[in-house]
């Protein structure tokens, strides 16, 4: 199985002999078996590149504070529309704030929108998903149609109004985004589970009186994990991008808060005049969506086995 | 090669090439067809048999390649030939007819187009020729209405006719060499019974040769000339059939032999012998003889030595180190005398009479139709389960037969309350368990336990063996270490080391964890154990181990089965009693020796002399059903046996139900049918014994 589940941690029976030897055994399972998936990974080029992509922004987002030159916010009128240079690697914006300690402090936010947002849609999609498809009949026809509704907005423009409601806030993105995104997941999920559910060791949990809530969660749900993480990964990249499309049309994080998409929607105005604030942050977010991408793409491959 | 040779396969070896490192999965195989000879390869899943039909198509894997060996047809050699050259040969010269005709018909296209199309292409027949030879050809093969099929799609036809018409398109062309993969696997006896005929007819009207791919001795036995029992990518024993089923020499024929469950073969006469251990995997291949791990016979040579094929006699050759020039002259079998003693088996539990475990009265189930909710007439019901009263005394066996959709998998599953009765009654033990499972009181899920049929799908691919077996023993109350050494005691019982306890189910065999669900459905020592077709997806040689443990366990513990299968063989020797199922509701009952000796119910009958099974020394009376099932949603009026029936009385059998003949002075053996009892009784038995003499 490609994705490390830590569910056969919570799945193994309970008060039984030696507990912590046994959560230490399958801990070192759990990892063993993320790193025989990561090891499989790298034997594809543009995951392993991907992964490389990925790992810097996320050690830029952990240690920006020791990387960044100078304070992302600090004005310095002096230096305004500097180009790059020695001194200022991406050059400065209108305030003369250094565009390089923006772009790494940037990542933070960037990565807390999309993990934030992605992990809310992944909890309540697995929750629809799950009830629905296992309850089945009149309840998942209603489920279903609901979040067919849901999902016949499109997307940026069902934010945009929901954010223009609620008012621009880190939550309302969070909450948007979680709200876009949790009738896909359910979909992934319930599509796994009408499948499941027929398989004859669901059959055999019901012949032995489990409840519902036993083979939903212990018997159906950790077969869900695979498909799961590969969903994860394709929202993770969505959210990534449509947190970024929010914060450039001024839906997201409020300045002076550094963002990508806000620093792009600065430099609007500078395009022609000084082209380095709005080439960085571009660069940024491209690559940082396009590894997520190209890392799902090898994950769903090596989840159905092609890789 | 002779002149007569069709096909001259000389010492072909195939490899894979896959991450694991390159496997060999033919070995050394030669073989040689003769004009109009119908050639059997026999063997069980894995052993090459597949491989072996694409190397001589030139149909195999792009990671396959042949590393030695020539095939020669007609005298030219296959294996030189350009893909152009042999897409000239596929369909005129050589056909294939493969185990699936669904996925072997183009499902948009019109049978009649699609059998026409070879003539077009090979031929350059024009259309309204090509079409009118189609349904000429389709009228060859006993099809009542070859116009109507012809002009049907395939998703229209049943699964039976599906494969008549692949083997039209394989005959069409009048092939010189033909090559069918397990053509019958997933067809009903009846209709196998069928096909088999009409094959049969067919090579003798063609004068093709066939090469002729199963894993069932028993339709080798019935089809084939010569066969080629193959093990490990090898062939292990080559000759004529009879020869083979009467005086097998390899071990490994003889242990294929032996564990296949004959009719009329009852668990208290003989057990079965399994053959130990698994069929060897292709990266796990032994470095002398391929069969050397599983054989009783084995010396220190055969774990070294592959053994070469010898000669015996003009036509015979055995792979084995063991027989004997001198016992293959004398025709008999080697070692004979120093094999393990048959383990006695007459400590068998008898069934306890007096009140009976499981009573069904007039039980029902139907299935509302959505499709057809929209169309005139109201919501048409399939009536799946239809008036069945059925009797299970404790520690007894009842087998319950009959073919695909005729209802039993879904009566097993009204009993064991996945699925809840449309009306009738249950009772379990003097307790009403009518309701579905939700419904029952919790103590009867510990009672009444399942043991299904797909070893894929009947173990959560999450959890291991151990956890899987943990939590229903949990649920019976035990202690956590008294339900850890419980655990260990019943991975034992079903002959499965602790070192089972933290595997995953994807790192075990299907066998191996068909014996885990055994273990699991025995946890809570449950009075009723269900039986799915637990070995239909097996082995030969694994589904006698399974049986024989089944016997163990209820031995050991007490239990009552109720074991329902499509294969007559196994369920005739597993149980005590008998009920035979046609379309929903029980046509005989009884004893197990008088379901399966006259009087008969007339699909009884038809059922067991469409049996393919390995006896040369008892004759086989030859009854066939035209026709498919009918469809659960159209169940015929009176008897509905009457539209296949080959002993129809007349009018009555169309217009009134059956009664209900119990045969003299056995109350407990019935038979539904209008035929009286005298005239039934007149019937002779399907096998006779033949003189030995």
């Amino acid at each position: 199985m490609a994705i490390a589940e830590p569910e056969r941690i919570r799945t193994s029976p309970k008060n039984e002999g030696p507990g912590i030897g046994q959560l230490v055994g399958s801990l070192a399972e759990a990892l063993k078996t993320f790193a025989e998936t990561i090891r499989r990974l790298c034997a594809s080029k543009s995951a392993l590149i991907s992964m490389i992509i990925l790992l810097f922004w996320l050690l830029m987002s952990i240690v920006g504070p020791l990387v960044a030159p100078y304070n992302p916010n600090a004005h310095n009128l002096g230096d305004r529309f500097k180009g790059p240079s020695l001194h200022h690697l991406c050059g400065t914006d209108r305030y003369g704030r250094d565009e390089f300690s923006r772009i790494v402090m940037g990542s933070r936010t960037v990565f807390l929108l999309a993990a934030s947002s992605t992990l809310v849609s992944l909890v309540i999609g697995t929750f629809v998903g799950l009830g629905s498809g296992y309850a089945g009949g009149a309840v998942d026809e209603i489920v279903m149609r609901f979040t067919d509704v849901l999902m016949s907005f499109p997307s940026l423009l069902f934010a945009m109004l929901m954010l223009g409601i609620m008012g621009p806030s880190f939550v309302g993105v969070v909450i948007v985004i979680a709200v876009v995104f949790f009738p896909r997941i359910a979909r992934v999920v319930r599509s796994v589970v009408l499948d499941l559910k027929t398989k004859e060791f669901v059959e055999a949990a019901k012949v032995r009186g489990e409840n519902d809530f036993y083979i939903m969660f212990v018997e159906i749900f950790p077969n869900t994990l695979g498909p799961l993480g590969v969903e994860a990964a394709v929202r993770f990249g969505y959210a990534i991008f449509t947190s970024a499309s929010l914060g450039f049309l001024g839906l997201g994080v409020q300045p002076p808060t550094p963002d990508w998409g806000l620093m792009m929607s600065d430099a609007q105005a500078y395009i022609t005049t000084a082209p380095w604030m709005a080439v960085f942050p571009a660069v940024a977010i491209a690559t940082l969506t396009v590894s997520v991408n190209f890392l799902s793409d090898a994950i769903r491959k090596l989840e159905s086995g092609d890789l | 090669m002779g002149a007569d040779d069709i096909l001259d396969v000389q010492d072909l070896d195939v490899c894979y090439t896959t991450r694991f490192g390159t496997l060999r999965a033919i070995h050394d195989l030669s073989l040689t067809l003769r004009r109009s000879e119908t050639y059997g390869v026999v063997g069980e899943s894995g052993c090459g048999k597949s491989t072996l039909a694409f190397a001589i198509m030139g149909y195999l894997e792009r990671n396959a390649t042949v590393t030695r060996g020539r095939i020669l047809f007609n005298g030219e050699d296959l294996l030189k030939k350009s893909r152009a050259e042999m897409r000239a040969l596929w369909g005129k010269k050589i056909a294939m007819i493969y185990q699936d005709p669904t996925a072997a018909l183009n499902p948009s296209l019109k049978i009649g187009m699609q059998i026409a199309e070879i003539l077009q292409v090979h031929e350059g027949a024009s259309r309204r020729a090509a079409h009118a030879q189609a349904v000429a050809m389709l009228g060859r093969l006993q099809i009542a209405d070859p116009e109507m099929i012809a002009d049907r799609y395939p998703h229209q036809l049943s699964g039976g006719m599906r494969q008549r018409v692949c083997i039209a398109m394989a005959f069409i062309m009048k092939p010189d060499l033909l090559i069918l993969d397990e053509p019958t696997t997933n067809l009903d006896v009846t209709t196998e019974a069928n096909i088999l005929d009409m094959l049969n007819d067919l090579k003798s009207d063609f004068s093709a040769s066939t090469l002729y791919i199963t894993h069932d001795l028993g339709v080798v036995y019935k089809i084939s000339d010569r066969v080629g029992v193959m093990y490990g990518g090898r062939f292990v024993e080559e000759g004529y059939i009879a020869d083979i089923i009467c005086s097998p020499k390899h071990p490994y024929t003889r242990g294929l032999l032996r564990c296949i469950p004959e009719v009329l073969l009852d668990k208290s006469k003989r057990r079965l012998t399994p053959i130990t251990g698994a069929v060897a995997e292709l990266d796990a291949m032994p470095q002398g003889c391929a069969f050397s791990p599983r054989c009783a016979f084995r010396e220190s040579r055969c774990a070294q030595d592959d053994p070469s094929n010898r000669l015996y006699g003009g036509e015979r050759r055995v792979r084995c180190h063991n027989v004997s020039e001198v016992d293959a002259l004398r025709g008999l079998a080697p070692s004979c005398a120093d094999e393990p003693s048959q383990p006695e088996c007459a400590d068998l539990r008898a069934p306890v009479s007096g009140s009976p475990l499981l009573v069904l009265d007039h039980v029902h189930k139907q299935f509302g139709d959505l499709t057809s909710m929209f169309s005139r007439g109201g919501v048409a019901r399939v009536r799946a389960v239809d008036d069945v009263s059925l009797r299970i005394l404790r520690q007894s066996t009842l087998g319950l037969v009959g073919e695909s959709g005729c209802g039993k998998s879904t009566l097993l599953r009204v009993v064991a309350g996945l699925e809840a009765a449309t009306d009738g009654k249950i009772v379990f033990d003097d307790q009403d368990i009518s309701m579905p499972i939700e419904k029952r009181k919790r103590e009867m899920a510990k009672r009444i336990q399942v043991v299904f049929q797909d070893p894929k799908s009947t173990l959560n691919p999450r959890k291991t063996i151990g956890q899987a077996l943990m939590r229903p023993i949990r649920l019976t109350g035990l202690s956590p270490r008294e339900a850890d050494a419980r655990t260990r005691s019943l991975l034992q019982s079903v002959n499965l080391g602790c070192e089972f306890l933290d595997r995953y189910p994807d790192q075990l065999s299907g066998g191996q964890k068909q014996r885990v669900a055994i273990a699991r459905a025995f946890s809570s020592k449950p009075d009723l154990i269900l039986c799915d077709e637990p070995t239909s997806s097996l082995d030969v040689s694994i589904q006698a181990s399974i049986i024989n443990l089944l016997l163990d366990l209820q031995r050991q513990e007490g239990t009552t089965y109720l074991f329902i299968s499509h294969a007559l063989g196994v369920v005739s020797y597993l149980c005590d009693t008998m009920a035979v199922m046609y379309l929903g509701s029980i046509v005989e009952y009884g004893p197990k020796n008088k379901v399966l000796s006259p009087p008969y119910h007339p699909y009884t009958e038809a059922l067991l002399s469409s049996l393919s099974v390995p006896r040369p020394n008892a004759a086989q009376k030859r009854i066939r059903l035209a026709g498919a099932v009918p469809s659960a949603r159209e169940i015929p009026s009176g008897c509905r046996f009457h539209t296949r029936c080959p002993r129809k009385v007349g009018r009555i059998c169309e217009t009134e139900r059956p009664p209900r003949i119990t045969t003299d002075g056995d109350a407990d053996h019935y038979i539904d049918c209008h035929i009286p009892l005298e005239e039934l009784s007149r019937v002779q038995p399907v096998f006779t014994e033949l003189d030995q003499s």
